[in-house]
């Protein structure tokens, strides 16, 4: 759960093979795009690009059964859920990408804003407020090159990173949440409120103003 | 115009009143709203591997128990939540784990590894037990409590399945031993008793094994030893016990598969159940080894990626060749022998045999590698092991040899024992023990300069490896003893760090450790013994870059200590 979006990016680098119980396939490089949605829904694309002997083994142990491969990542990375899990490849450039979509992403922190793990060795490039972008070489990967960018929800604030470069490198951003209907009520209804009753007391105040005199004029002076 | 206004002031005093109190009680908007999936709940859990379980970093949390996933579907946060578990005589409720609120839409996702205490190490049997989760919230400020339980099986500690993937998911051989790599939770190289056998082992060899020093042609030297020795004890394979089994939606084969401890005292073993112990055995020793499971098979490579002997380079040993009857059909359809005839199988055929069945395998794709080391660094350990009585154990492994390769006999009582040949022995000034090591080590005490607790201190500075005799007067138990000495090392920087420990059978504690210093790294292990008026430590080590070549040395001066 912690490092769940973590976790997910290593594994897709060292996808484990079903033919060993650790042996894996390394991808040359991997290039990771997780687009945070304000209800904190994620859309995720892995981009893998791989040698020609690796691509083979890929291919062969997932590669070629992507039924397998998503089955493999449900079973295996299970703090995630996975959704709408599409896959393409392109056996010229060897290259894959995935893309899927969780229902569950950054972690809820106890200061109610949210947090997406780094990994440490994933450094900062540059940042646009809402869009980072993070590279670095994997050491648990062959030294793998890796890239990331995130992109937060439009409405994020008070983004920024915390425990930059160790192992607990995370993300933190808050989100402002619009007004819901209620506060749309309440506040429409205060400025009504206050409407009518200027409007009353305006009436009251016209009706003041305009009454006739019960005291009649003094009569000329002679 | 006034009437206008009047009226127009009372209508926007109702209407605003109306909507401030439609707004105060948020009609139009979705109250919080817990949901929750059906809660993905394991239906049975290997004892043997409950510390795999316990660990959420084991191949990213994928051996959870429970899964469970909560989603707001309301427009308002629901908040206080928590969630705890318990397992009914196992685990008592555990601390919840707190989020102050769920954001309105949003999913969270919950897993449980299961910190089940040692004592289900004893369950002999299949257990039933009961899971159940506790979630508390509010939702509105209103509370809410939901429980879920589910009967899920503990399995005895020598039950090993072999999947845990559920019948729907399940498409293939490979799925259906999707849990080989819990084998490794039984492969035991520092228990005691697997540390008298190899000791006994490499006695078989003149009592010194130099491990695997030279490369391949060592590595062969020692895997041949062990076979021998097997075979001159009659270790006796046992034939296949398998059956299917199913507890829920997950339909699995289980093997009843004894630890190597239980195999060398019964001395006999299945396929699964030899492949452990070879893996033991040569671990102990400083080689690593992979066990290769294929359909209703598996046996072992050993190689040393230290040495520079990589696994593809390994040696292939067919572990059940040790009885005729399991390999004669094999032996001669892979042409091996030309026909059958009641010749024991030597070594050289038992490599034979697996390096063929492996080529085969290789061709055909259908096997599925379990390396123990890797493995174990990954989290696949050991379970806890009880007390054994070693004295009786060794009585028993003694009697197994045969009379014309019985190694020399072992120091026996009086005040100085008899030195066995190449050896040189060291006796506690009071008597409280004995220690032998290779005639040429040299004396490595420095007085004025080794700490005054050090009463020993002996190596060979070409080899590196060395062993010390230390008394810590004044503590009460070994982990007193070591942290003193790590104190007083570490004042002459120098690290100490202890890595493992295990109880052995005469009191003492058989510890592992490195010692990290400007020189280099020293691994070592250790005997501590408490003795009247402190503790004893028994120390025999070597440089760290070293210790897969030596570590057969190590442990052989090791197993001739003798407390008093």
């Amino acid at each position: 759960m912690k490092t769940r979006l973590l976790l997910l990016t290593l594994a897709l680098g060292l996808l484990p093979s079903w033919r060993s119980a650790v042996a894996q396939v390394t991808a040359k490089a991997l290039d990771s795009i997780q687009e945070i949605n304000p209800d904190g829904s994620v859309n995720l694309t892995f981009q893998l690009a791989f040698d020609a002997e690796p691509w083979g083994r890929w291919k062969t142990q997932v590669g070629d059964d992507p039924a397998r491969l998503r089955g493999m990542m449900r079973h295996q990375f299970a703090a995630y859920v996975i959704d709408d899990f599409k896959f393409e490849k392109d056996d010229l450039n060897r290259t894959a990408k995935i893309t899927m979509r969780s229902p569950a992403g950054p972690e809820l922190r106890r200061d109610r804003r949210f947090q997406i793990p780094v990994d440490g060795w994933c450094r900062l490039i540059n940042n646009t407020g809402h869009t980072w972008f993070f590279s670095g070489n994997n050491p648990a990967a062959g030294d793998n090159q890796n890239t990331l960018k995130i992109v937060l929800p439009a409405n994020t604030t008070d983004a920024s990173l915390i425990n930059a470069g160790m192992p607990d490198q995370a993300l933190v951003y808050a989100l402002s949440v619009p007004a819901g209907k209620s506060r749309l009520f309440v506040w429409s209804g205060a400025v009504i409120l206050l409407l009518g009753a200027v409007l009353l007391a305006a009436g009251m105040m016209s009706k003041k103003g305009t009454a006739p005199s019960a005291v009649p004029a003094p009569p000329p002076a002679a | 115009m006034q009437k206008l206004l009047t009226i127009g002031g009372a209508i926007g005093l109702i209407a605003g009143g109306v909507l401030v109190a439609a707004g105060l009680a948020r009609v139009g908007e979705r109250p919080a709203k817990l949901t929750w999936r059906d809660p993905e709940i394991k239906s049975a859990l290997m004892t043997l591997g409950y510390k795999v379980y316990a660990n959420s970093k084991v191949e990213f949390g994928r051996h959870y128990l429970s899964k469970l996933v909560f989603k707001n579907t309301g427009e308002h946060p629901v908040t206080d939540f928590s969630i705890g578990y318990k397992i009914d005589d196992y685990i008592p409720w555990t601390d919840p784990e707190n989020f102050h609120e769920i954001p309105a839409g949003f999913t969270l996702v919950k897993l449980f590894h299961p910190k089940l205490p040692p004592s289900v190490t004893k369950l002999r049997n299949a257990t039933n037990a009961t899971f159940r989760i506790r979630v508390l919230w509010k939702e509105e400020g209103r509370s809410h409590e939901e429980t879920f339980a589910r009967d899920i099986v503990l399995r005895g500690i020598n039950e090993l399945v072999s999947s845990d993937l559920p019948d729907t998911e399940s498409r293939d051989w490979f799925d259906a031993n999707n849990a080989a790599a819990f084998a490794v939770c039984m492969v035991t190289p520092n228990d005691p008793v697997v540390t008298l056998y190899a000791s006994e082992i490499t006695r078989l060899a003149g009592g010194t094994v130099a491990g695997v020093t030279g490369g391949a042609k060592e590595m062969v030297r020692l895997c041949r030893i062990i076979y021998d020795y097997m075979m001159a004890t009659e270790l006796r394979y046992t034939g296949v016990k398998f059956m299917m089994e199913s507890v829920d939606n997950v339909t699995t084969g289980v093997q009843t598969v004894r630890m190597p401890r239980d195999m060398i005292q019964n001395n006999e073993g299945l396929c699964i159940e030899l492949a452990i112990l070879w893996s033991s055995v040569l671990e102990h020793l400083g080689v690593d080894s992979t066990m290769i499971f294929v359909r209703g098979h598996v046996f072992v490579i050993a190689y040393s990626e230290a040495l520079g002997i990589p696994f593809k380079n390994g040696l292939p040993i067919e572990c059940t060749a040790i009885t005729l009857r399991a390999v004669e059909d094999p032996l001669v359809d892979l042409k091996i022998r030309a026909e059958k005839t009641d010749a024991p199988v030597t070594f050289d055929e038992a490599v034979e045999l697996a390096s063929k069945e492996w080529a085969i395998k290789q061709r055909s794709g259908e096997f599925i590698t379990v390396p123990v080391k890797a493995l174990q660094s990954a989290g696949y350990v050991a379970p806890e092991m009880a007390d054994i009585d070693m004295d009786k154990l060794t009585e028993t492994l003694r009697k197994r040899l045969p009379e014309m390769i019985k190694p020399e006999p072992r120091p026996g009582p009086g005040p100085v024992p008899p030195t066995p040949a190449g050896l040189t022995i060291w006796q506690h000034p009071q008597g409280l023990m004995t220690i032998s090591f290779p005639a040429d080590f040299v004396s490595l005490l420095q007085p004025g300069v080794s700490p005054g607790f050090v009463l020993f201190s002996a190596g060979n500075p070409g080899t590196t490896v060395g062993c010390d005799v230390m008394q810590i007067a004044g503590v009460q138990d070994p982990t007193q003893a070591i942290n003193y000495v790590a104190g007083v090392f570490a004042q002459m920087g120098a690290m100490i760090q202890v890595t493992g420990s295990t109880p052995m059978a005469n009191g003492a504690v058989m510890l592992n450790g490195m010692t990290n210093s400007a020189a280099g790294s020293m691994r070592w292990n250790c005997i501590a013994k408490t003795v009247p008026g402190g503790v004893l430590l028994v120390s025999a080590g070597a440089n760290a870059t070293v210790w897969g070549v030596q570590s057969a040395a190590i442990q052989a001066i090791l197993s001739t200590v003798r407390f008093k």
